[in-house]
């Protein structure tokens, strides 16, 4: 079959066509019809899809706007937690010789901003490490005292450490209490003068800022120096005119000076990071 | 659309449906699904109408969508070739020359048969070129391949259809 009968061919093939009855009109209608519920298709899917993306990303928009400020909550409680021994002991914030007094002297509460989704716990190791060098860096500013405990009581929660350093001077025993916070644990200069009342704050060179507190009640006193530092963390240091974890002696005055605390709260291996 | 986009169209539609249609029926050799295919082309140019209009080639633009829309069919994994296994009536076709009635059964025959047995893509170039008489390059762009590649498939589309007609002609009956 050569490719000129191949040609005649295919036209006979077609030859008892059956009539044709094309509508154009009805043709145009029914295109329009499908291009109409082809655009309501592709409204009614970007519609979902722009509902479906803002009622996921609203939540997390407005949380990470707003901490949580655990301080204000009725749930929580932001207290610096008792050390093991406390625990057993009871913390007696106020000197045995004014027990009917309230544990005002205590340092200036915490105010943690929260934020949902941090991870739960500091990295491992991170309190052992501090703590080792807590013991080391406290017998250098405080060379008249021995260390005889660094403890980290309470909760282990990212952006947060608490460490109490319990000495012995000439006098007796006392603490002093290290609290480390940086994000999402952070407390701001606000919320830490919101709770004590505090003097002018001091600038430093590379911006950061020393806040200085002192709470008093009674017969007991507590000097804070916090360092709000530049990178965001603070480091605040307490020290007690008793022993805070006993609270069976009132000294004449704290047992570490206001030097002495602002010297821990600026130094920068003291950090969470 | 606008009115005058709409006329165009229109009157491309009224004056190309019946060589789309007769073009369809050679792919699938059947006329009914040949209709279904000028219907879905002619619905599927509407939509680009606005796109084609000006150009060259409007004509050559409808036999791809054409083509393109019969492969897609074929490859539908739920259509499935319809099973022929009852009696045709034998009815009268007044239409009919007996004098040349044994030359169009022939001829639909190898439309029937022998084409339907050449695969998908051969069919199409030898319709194109020998029923629609298209130069190659045209061909290759409503195939969407090369030159060389409608020369090869024209060559192998030959030589299958050769070898059904062969078969037909021995008096071999060939399902349709």
């Amino acid at each position: 079959m050569s490719e000129a009968d191949l040609r005649e061919r295919l036209r006979a093939a077609v030859g008892d066509e059956p009539p044709l009855n094309f509508d154009p009109d009805d043709l145009i209608r029914r295109a329009k019809h499908a291009r109409k519920r082809r655009r309501a298709l592709v409204a009614v899917a970007l519609a979902t899809f722009a509902i479906t993306g803002t009622v996921l990303s609203l939540p997390g928009a407005f949380d990470r706007r707003q901490g949580i400020d655990v301080a204000k909550e009725q749930v929580l409680t932001t207290t610096a937690s008792p050390s093991p021994a406390l625990t057993t002991q009871a913390l007696a914030p106020t000197p045995a010789t004014s027990p009917d007094s309230s544990p005002t002297s205590e340092p200036p509460p915490p105010v943690i901003e929260q934020v949902p989704g941090a991870p739960a716990a500091l990295p491992e190791g991170t309190t052992t490490a501090l703590a080792a060098y807590l013991t080391k860096r406290f017998a250098e500013v405080v060379p008249d005292a021995k260390v005889l405990t660094a403890e980290y009581p309470g909760q282990n929660r990212a952006g947060y450490l608490t460490v109490v350093v319990r000495f012995h001077d000439g006098v007796g025993t006392s603490a002093v209490e290290v609290r480390l916070s940086t994000t999402p644990s952070r407390t701001t200069r606000d919320q830490f003068c919101a709770a004590v009342e505090c003097a002018e704050p001091r600038q430093q060179a590379d911006g950061s800022y020393l806040q200085f507190a002192v709470v008093t009640d009674s017969a007991s006193v507590a000097h804070t120096v916090a360092h709000f530092r530049a990178d965001g963390s603070v480091v605040q240091v307490s020290g007690y005119n008793y022993d805070p974890t006993k609270g069976d002696e009132v000294r004449t005055a704290v047992a570490v000076t206001v030097d002495q605390l602002e010297r821990l709260a600026t130094d920068p291996k003291l950090a969470l990071g | 659309m606008r009115k005058a986009e709409e006329q165009g169209f229109r009157e491309f539609a009224v004056s190309h449906a019946a060589s789309l249609r007769r073009t369809a029926y050679l792919f699938c050799g059947d006329w009914h699904m040949a209709e279904d295919l000028m219907q879905a082309s002619l619905l599927k140019l509407y939509q680009a109408w606005h796109r084609i209009e000006w150009r060259d080639n409007a004509s050559g633009y409808a036999r791809k969508v054409l083509l393109r829309t019969w492969l897609d069919e074929k490859r539908r994994p739920w259509r499935r070739a319809e099973q022929r296994d009852g009696e045709v009536p034998d009815v009268a076709d007044a239409a009919a020359d007996p004098e040349r009635s044994g030359e169009r059964l022939w001829a639909r025959d190898l439309v029937h048969a022998a084409l339907l047995h050449v695969p998908p893509r051969q069919r199409a170039v030898l319709v194109l070129r020998y029923f629609e008489d298209l130069p190659v390059s045209e061909v290759a762009v409503a195939m969407g391949c090369t030159e060389g590649t409608v020369k090869s498939q024209t060559a192998r589309g030959l030589v299958a259809l050769r070898a059904a007609v062969e078969v037909l002609e021995q008096g071999a009956v060939v399902a349709s």
